[in-house]
């Protein structure tokens, strides 16, 4: 077949070595995906929609969308379903806000805050900015120091030692 | 976490440095390692997966701890002619990576560095998440190098 094609020029031990590699870091996503919440040291929103740990220390992560006197509006998600929490806590935060906030889950997804790491929308946008360009820098002075050989199916420096 | 201006000059910065003492360090070798040192980061692709409706973003979470990233880091090097001198110089990226995040403060927990062996989590807590001064300070810092390592190479 002729999509098979390029699979020729790979060494069998290649294909092996990746197809090992890929099947031991599939098992650590799996490993990791259904354990990572029952070892953390606080439940996050994925525990809050199963189980809601009332009366537990949870953190979580989300947008700030209304502030209120004394507190916010704080809304996460977890696989697409979204959850708004009513956080009471004494930091300024304006809409927009990224919040982590660490503190006691109550009735009606109320949470009474004890600790809260405040991060602003444009320095989070700033991030990814700034990351787009490092990224689009490395892709090019990859290539230019690199190259990669159809032949033989793997990257190989343009200029040999 | 840092930006990725940050990790790949603070990969460029230590090969640079390296770069004095040993003759590995010369320039595709330093591209490993800045290649190295975007690694972890591989995992953002959960961001664009997100938008599209496709929510992995913990289940391919391992790719940012150590363990996850010494396996992306095999892989990677498999599509390279010098497989282990590959393997060894994203590994060092690899490790700026982490060193560079080890810094950050988290509201709970940390990183769980050792992880499949223990969930233990660390945290140093020196630099906020979205703290740009890092940036500022290594471009510094990189000019200084770059500066050094022009001065040393028109000496000799």
């Amino acid at each position: 077949m002729k999509i098979l094609f390029p699979l020729k020029k790979l060494k069998s031990s290649r294909i092996i070595a990746a197809l090992f590699l890929l099947i031991l870091l599939f098992s650590l996503f799996v490993y990791y995906y259904n354990d990572y919440e029952s070892e953390a040291l606080y439940p996050s929103t994925k525990t809050v929609l199963t189980d809601y740990p009332q009366g537990k220390m949870i953190s979580v992560d989300g947008d700030v969308i209304e502030v209120y006197e004394g507190g916010f509006y704080l809304k996460d998600s977890y696989q697409g379903k979204k959850i708004i929490y009513k956080v009471t806590s004494s930091s300024k935060v304006v809409v927009t806000d990224k919040v982590s906030v660490l503190g006691s889950l109550g009735p009606s997804y109320r949470v009474e805050a004890s600790k809260i790491l405040v991060h602003k929308k444009w320095k989070e946008d700033f991030i990814l900015f700034r990351s787009a360009i490092g990224g689009l820098f490395l892709v090019i002075i990859f290539f230019v120091y690199w190259k990669f050989d159809f032949k033989r199916m793997e990257f190989i420096r343009r200029k040999e030692k | 976490m840092p930006d990725w201006i940050t990790h790949i000059l603070v990969a460029w910065t230590s090969c640079r440095i390296l770069g004095f003492k040993f003759n590995e360090f010369d320039s595709e070798n330093t591209v490993l390692v800045m290649l190295g040192s975007l690694i972890p980061d591989i995992y953002k692709i959960y961001i664009p997966l997100d938008l599209s409706g496709i929510y992995l973003q913990n289940f391919i979470f391992p790719i940012h701890l150590p363990a996850g990233s010494l396996i992306m880091a095999l892989l990677i090097s498999l599509l390279f002619r010098d497989k282990k001198i590959v393997f060894m110089f994203l590994i060092l990226g690899v490790f700026t990576h982490y060193a560079l995040d080890s810094l950050l403060t988290y509201v709970s927990g940390g990183m769980e560095l050792l992880f499949p062996f223990t969930w233990a989590e660390w945290q140093l807590r020196l630099i906020g998440v979205d703290d740009y001064y890092l940036m500022i300070v290594m471009i510094i810092v990189a000019l200084i190098v770059f500066a050094v390592s022009r001065f040393k190479r028109c000496n000799s």
